[in-house]
């Protein structure tokens, strides 16, 4: 054939996108366990992060490696999984494969049977999809704490992370984000540990377990008022709504309550 | 380019610091504002960068009797792309916490002035060995600009190296530069680097 022909042309790039579709599909199989790994490794971090009794605490864990990580979970954490709606645990389901069991991908990929399409008036995250069952982190040691995934849309993205909750069930210990693209400098910085530390103490709940909290402007004056993120209105409401949200009763209402029963 | 045989010395060492990629050349400018304020970010970046550049040569150079002119950008591109794309899973599986610093500029290699002006002007006219010396060189002209720079910028913009701080944090407050852990510093630094390049070595001077 000559070099310049069509079919030429065509053959060599045809053979080149082959061995490279090859070596690209190669590489990402075979490394994928070790990939998981890690994803694993860094969601147990952001754990330990939200479950840690201070910042002392906390910027220990920041130093560990990955394997030391991956130990202290496996000590001082039970992690089980709920049904939303009637917070019982159906742990039991997931033998042997609890930490494969990603609930946002159940959500968002529309697994079968794996999700609920939430109502336009009840979405306050503004999600869309809910998944029907939910990972709980139980921290075991002497910090008792649990840990709930929470996510909600902010003002550009999807604000996802990890809300630690007391013993009580009603106050907050503290709010980490692990994955969000709000703009830096003002909606990003609801990473910053300086906001992070406003939730610590706050009282979720009114006396008949309704969610009460709110983001507000300027200065809190009780318990269950946060101080806004100045500049990023929009995803201080967003993490409001969130909160709204997952601790009512489309989110872990039904495991609180039913937890803080057995408790009483 | 070289219908001359070069020596192997040359091929490799040239480009360090005669024919610099980013002093001489200035390819490659953007990543080296993007990934210098650490240098555990910055090693890993110029590895990497050295790495695809002299492999992807090496590929290209092997097939280049067989590669039709009319689509041979496109042929490189998907080369380099390809092997960018096996760099990132290597770091996704055993460098994690360096591959999320780095994000998305492993990605963009693929868009590395260096990698695709090797390509296109010593790989498609250079056997598949020295075109892979040449990559490893303009890597590693590449990487000693980059390590300059980040030295610089993590020592004065945060007083530590490789991410162990060097001083107290009263003086850390106190002196920190955050000037040095924006972007416009590393144009600085990179003016600075050329300057002392070009008058110890008057003949990279262009002749204005």
């Amino acid at each position: 054939m000559q070099r310049d022909s069509v079919g030429y042309i065509f053959t060599v790039a045809g053979a080149v996108c082959a061995v490279c579709a090859f070596l690209v599909s190669a590489a990402a199989i075979g490394l994928k366990p070790q990939q998981d790994a890690w994803v694993q490794i860094d969601t147990q971090r952001n754990i330990l992060f939200a479950s840690a009794a201070d910042d002392e605490e906390r910027a220990k864990f920041k130093k560990m490696s990955g394997q030391e990580v991956s130990e202290f979970f496996k000590q001082n954490f039970r992690d089980i999984v709920i049904d939303l709606a009637t917070g019982e645990e159906v742990t039991d389901q997931y033998e042997g494969r609890l930490a494969d069991y990603r609930q946002i991908e159940a959500a968002e990929l529309r697994k079968a049977g794996q999700y609920t399409d939430i109502p336009v008036e009840s979405d306050l995250g503004q999600i869309k999809r809910r998944e029907n069952h939910s990972h709980v982190y139980l921290r075991t040691d002497s910090t008792v704490r649990y840990i709930f995934p929470v996510r909600g849309k902010g003002l550009w993205s999807t604000l996802k992370g990890f809300l630690a909750l007391q013993p009580d069930l009603k106050t907050v210990s503290y709010l980490t984000f692990y994955s969000h693209a709000e703009t830096p400098g003002l909606g990003g910085e609801v990473d910053n540990a300086g906001w992070k530390s406003r939730w610590n103490g706050k009282v979720l709940f009114d006396d008949n377990g309704a969610v009460k909290l709110t983001v507000v402007k300027g200065d809190s004056k009780t318990n269950s008022e946060v101080d806004g993120l100045s500049g990023a209105t929009i995803t201080s409401k967003g993490v409001e709504n969130m909160m709204r949200y997952w601790m009512g009763d489309q989110g872990f209402g039904p495991y609180l309550r039913r937890v803080r029963q057995e408790k009483s | 380019m070289s219908s001359q045989k070069k020596s192997l010395g040359k091929i490799l060492f040239g480009p360090i610091l005669d024919n610099n990629p980013i002093a001489l050349q200035i390819l490659g400018i953007c990543s080296a504002l993007a990934v210098t304020t650490k240098l555990d970010k910055t090693v890993t970046m110029a590895i990497a960068v050295t790495l695809v550049t002299a492999v992807s040569s090496a590929a290209i150079a092997s097939i280049r009797q067989f590669i039709p002119g009319s689509i041979r950008i496109i042929v490189q591109m998907t080369v380099i792309a390809s092997m960018v794309i096996v760099v990132d899973q290597f770091l996704k599986a055993y460098l994690y916490d360096v591959s999320k610093e780095l994000s998305v500029f492993v990605g963009l290699i693929i868009t590395n002035c260096i990698v695709m002006g090797r390509a296109e002007g010593f790989a498609m006219s250079n056997n598949a060995q020295d075109s892979f010396w040449d990559g490893i060189g303009n890597g590693l002209g590449y990487s000693l600009v980059l390590l300059v720079i980040a030295v610089f910028r993590e020592l004065f913009g945060s007083w530590s190296l490789f991410g162990q701080q060097l001083v107290s944090d009263e003086f850390k407050r106190e002196f920190a530069q955050g000037l040095m852990l924006q972007s416009p510093s590393a144009f600085f630094l990179i003016g600075l680097f050329i300057w002392v390049l070009r008058t110890a070595k008057p003949a990279q001077m262009e002749k204005g």
